[in-house]
């Protein structure tokens, strides 16, 4: 299995030179807008608009084992729904068992498809957070994190927690194979037997980043980390006219789609039978208004990068 | 610039003090040397320098200590951290930032300097360090040897009246080491940086220092000039532990010869200016040829390559036989593919290409697991292979895996302990124990299964010359009993004296493989200092394959 290393790729595209601000703007967009609109053809399509995204950056590889991931997790909640929620009108199956609390163990077409909004909406989520991660590095994270004035040591915490998450896998790899080599066999037995050995390696993790930790806090403290109340600081960020362009046109799509969301513009009903797949046209404007905007970052991006470079 | 008056300091619950009644005064622009075996109070001394002890780590204090005309007690570590630069044994716990622009302003940026003095000192340390290629490159790409020096620009940025260093080689390969080292001398000699520096192999920085202090239990045994600490204060520094620099080795053994040479050098070129008239004299070679017995074969390795999932190629056609009863010393600069060999003998990795035989058989649907019966392998840092919760438990680990009843566990373990020497620590948190302690344990751990084939990853770093001995000592012990040991080292030293067959391995090849006295010969990196001295007498018919300061002795 591909590692699930949840950090920041190093890469030259054009998506990681785009301001760190319309990144996180981006990223946390799509995540509101996932949680207000319930229309499942206008969600579906924001999440495809993920893909040019992750492909432009060059981290489809890694992404796509998140999503693969995101996709099991979805079947579950498919699966799930469609077997516990008795609300739907049209019947696809009938089992004939009575659950007890549950009533009659039923499959409707409404749950099957309320199941599959659900899941696109988990699949939305994540591609969006997991390509963040991949291009925002997490030093710009901190500085767009002061920016909108979190405190330094909570801002500086997150980052430094981030960036040891792929050395603690590493860690917890090493510690495995020196299981291994003892003769701890990881993959056999029950499943209970697994967790428990997993569970040990949790244990010599846990006690070995707790060392980490007090090597790191002594280091920090050696370099007169928190000796003063306020510090300056060497790296800012900067703002091009074009990422001003960007931001705004981020943040109006934003709240377009919330207007969109409030008057009932994206609204869905999924029981007792499903209705309003027929959006009014300026519906359809404004969908394809926010896939522009969202999908319009590369070229954005690529655009920002000649401007640059002339500038440089 | 520094004077420290009976210093003592006991952290809680320690049984005794870490630094007892410790007088020393170092003056500005000295080099200083501590050393001392494990457990000796190096660390602590370091660390009461910048008010870490007992800021950071509680204990009692007494004493009087004076840095750059601050009391570290009184100003506490943040404000003597512009005086006093530190820096630590294993660098990837001492970044905190991603990228080596936002590592070096990072102890700038706390102490509240203006933007254009960042500007200007980032340049500075940049290029005072030689690392302004690396400035934009993210911090996880570089080499061991290129962060520790990262490390240290993020310290001279600062300023600092004095630099304090502890271990600051001791992850890193000899190449690395040298490096940081010759940097070390550099800043003392054209900047006067006040620098001290504790480490115990000594042959690569001695020639660097002009102090040198030796603490045993806490106490400060030799305060002594370096070249008069090497000249007169031989026996103590032995009886302490820590091994000699091959050239004053070579200088003392002659002396017991009644053969007067100059002082003892501290560089290869100030060795063959005191030795050369010994040297011209050199004549046999006395080391006894490698038994040419061919021994039942142990590990046959038929054409493997292996590729990580990424597309990196670590292996690339390896073919080699090792027999049963045979040492084989790996050698090779980091990511030469050393250890991802090793990995594949206990089936933690599998070849993309090729086969592997281990005692004859094939090993392609063998679980790890299984392997370890007849495979044992000892990991770099021992810290990973201590996951129970008590000495006792953890020698027991493999064995219970193994199936092996109550009793005989017992058994084994008590044996495995005496034979260790671990005895009195039977019940103690394996994590709780000192490097040399954890460094056994986890060899005791592995060697409890009577692998028929042990393999070593870096088993002596980090750990003084006593220790060393020690542990070649019980493994060769162990190979009498037709036991085949594999050690991956970068120590060329501990080789010279200790080795037969030498591997030497590069961007996943094997270069050579072969007698270390053919191996190890001829070269600059991977040859001991011994051997570098004679290279050049070879017209004299000084036989250019000796290694170690014995031999010269011997064979005059």
């Amino acid at each position: 299995m591909p590692a699930l290393n949840f950090s920041y790729r190093e890469g030259a595209t054009a998506v990681h030179g785009l301001n760190p601000v319309v990144k996180l703007i981006w990223a946390v967009s799509i995540v509101i807008m996932a949680m207000i609109i319930d229309h499942p053809l206008v969600l579906g399509l924001i999440f495809l608009s993920t893909v040019p995204m992750a492909v432009a950056a060059g981290v489809q590889r890694e992404w796509s084992v998140f999503i693969r991931l995101a996709l099991w997790m979805g079947i579950i909640v498919v699966l799930i729904n469609a077997l516990a929620s008795t609300s739907g009108s049209h019947l696809i199956w009938q089992s004939g068992i009575n659950l007890p609390l549950l009533g009659p163990l039923n499959l409707t077409l409404e749950a099957l498809v309320y199941g599959v909004f659900m899941a696109v909406r988990l699949l939305a989520i994540i591609s969006a957070f997991t390509i963040m991660a991949f291009i925002l590095h997490p030093d710009d994270l901190l500085m767009v994190m002061l920016k909108m004035k979190l405190p330094y040591k909570t801002a500086m915490l997150t980052t430094l927690s981030t960036r040891f998450v792929p050395v603690l896998l590493e860690d917890a790899g090493r510690i495995a194979d020196a299981q291994k080599s003892r003769g701890l066999e990881m993959d056999r037995g029950n499943i209970i037997n697994r967790i428990h050995r997993r569970s040990s390696i949790l244990l010599s993790l846990l006690a070995s980043s707790l060392e980490r930790t007090i090597q790191i806090a002594e280091a920090m403290e050696a370099r007169a980390f928190g000796s003063s109340a306020r510090r300056t600081f060497y790296h800012h960020l900067t703002f091009s006219r074009l990422d001003g362009v960007m931001m705004a046109g981020l943040v109006l799509m934003l709240a377009a789609s919330v207007y969109g969301a409030i008057t009932g513009l994206f609204e869905f009903q999924y029981y007792p039978f499903l209705n309003g797949f027929i959006m009014p046209p300026y519906g359809w404007v404004l969908t394809a208004a926010i896939l522009a905007v969202l999908v319009g970052q590369i070229p954005a991006a690529r655009l920002k990068k000649e401007v640059d470079f002339d500038q440089a | 610039m520094i004077k420290l008056n009976r210093v003592t300091f006991q952290y809680n619950g320690a049984p005794k003090p870490a630094l007892d009644d410790v007088c020393l005064s170092i003056n500005p622009g000295e080099f200083v040397l501590v050393t001392g075996p494990s457990g000796s109070g190096k660390s602590t001394f370091c660390r009461t320098l910048n008010g870490l002890v007992p800021h950071f780590h509680g204990g009692t204090f007494s004493g009087k200590i004076e840095v750059a005309g601050m009391d570290p007690l009184s100003a506490g570590t943040g404000l003597m951290a512009s005086l006093v630069g530190m820096v630590f044994q294993d660098p990837e716990n001492q970044m905190v930032t991603t990228d080596v622009e936002h590592e070096i302003c990072f102890g700038m940026e706390n102490l509240c300097l203006a933007k254009d003095l960042m500007a200007k000192r980032l340049e500075e340390t940049l290029d005072t360090m030689g690392i302004s290629h690396l400035r934009h490159r993210p911090l996880n790409e570089l080499s061991g040897g290129e962060k520790q020096k990262v490390a240290i620009a993020a310290i001279l940025a600062l300023h600092p009246r004095v630099l304090v260093l502890d271990e600051p080689t001791s992850e890193l390969d000899p190449k690395g080491a040298d490096d940081v080292f010759s940097i070390l001398g550099r800043l003392n000699d054209e900047l006067g940086l006040t620098i001290i520096v504790v480490e115990h192999r000594l042959e690569r920085i001695i020639q660097y220092v002009d102090r040198f202090i030796l603490l045993s239990g806490g106490r400060v045994v030799i305060d002594k000039p370096v070249r008069e600490a090497m000249d007169q204060h031989v026996p103590e520094i032995l009886r302490s532990g820590i091994g000699l620099p091959p050239l004053i080795n070579l200088h003392h053994l002659l002396k017991q010869k009644g053969i007067e040479t100059g002082g003892p050098p501290f560089t290869v070129k100030e060795g063959r200016q005191v030795f050369e008239p010994v040297l011209k004299k050199t004549l046999k070679p006395v080391y006894s040829v490698i038994h040419d017995d061919h021994p039942a074969p142990a590990v046959e390795i038929q054409n493997v390559s292996f590729a990580y999932p990424t597309g990196l190629a670590a292996l690339k056609a390896v073919n080699l036989n090792i027999g049963r009863g045979e040492m084989v010393v790996i050698m090779g600069r980091n990511a030469s593919g050393k250890t991802t060999l090793v990995k594949h003998l206990n089936r933690l990795l599998t070849p993309t290409k090729g086969k592997i035989r281990i005692l004859g058989r094939e090993i392609a649907t063998a679980s790890t697991a299984e392997m370890s019966a007849h495979v044992g392998l000892v990991f770099q840092n021992p810290q990973e292979h201590l996951f129970s919760d008590s000495v006792e438990e953890e020698i027991a680990f493999g064995l219970k895996n193994k199936g092996v009843d109550a009793s005989e566990i017992r058994r084994i373990g008590r044996r495995m302990l005496e034979k260790f020497g671990l005895s009195h620590l039977a019940h103690r948190y394996p994590r709780e124990l000192s490097g040399g302690e954890k460094q056994r344990l986890a060899l005791a751990a592995v060697m409890a299964g009577e692998p028929d084939i042990l393999i070593l990853d870096e088993p002596t770093r980090g750990i003084e010359d006593r220790l060393k001995m020690e542990l070649m000592r019980i493994l060769n012990d162990y190979r009498q009993q037709s036991k085949t040991v594999i050690l991956i080292t970068h120590d060329v030293e501990l080789v010279a004296r200790f080795g037969e067959r030498v591997i030497l391995m590069s961007e996943g090849r094997i270069i050579v493989d072969g007698d270390k006295h053919h191996v190890m010969s001829g070269a600059l990196m991977f040859s001991p200092q011994i051997n570098r001295l004679v290279q050049p007498y070879e017209k004299h018919g000084v036989p250019a394959d000796i290694l170690t300061a014995e031999e010269v002795a011997s064979a005059l």
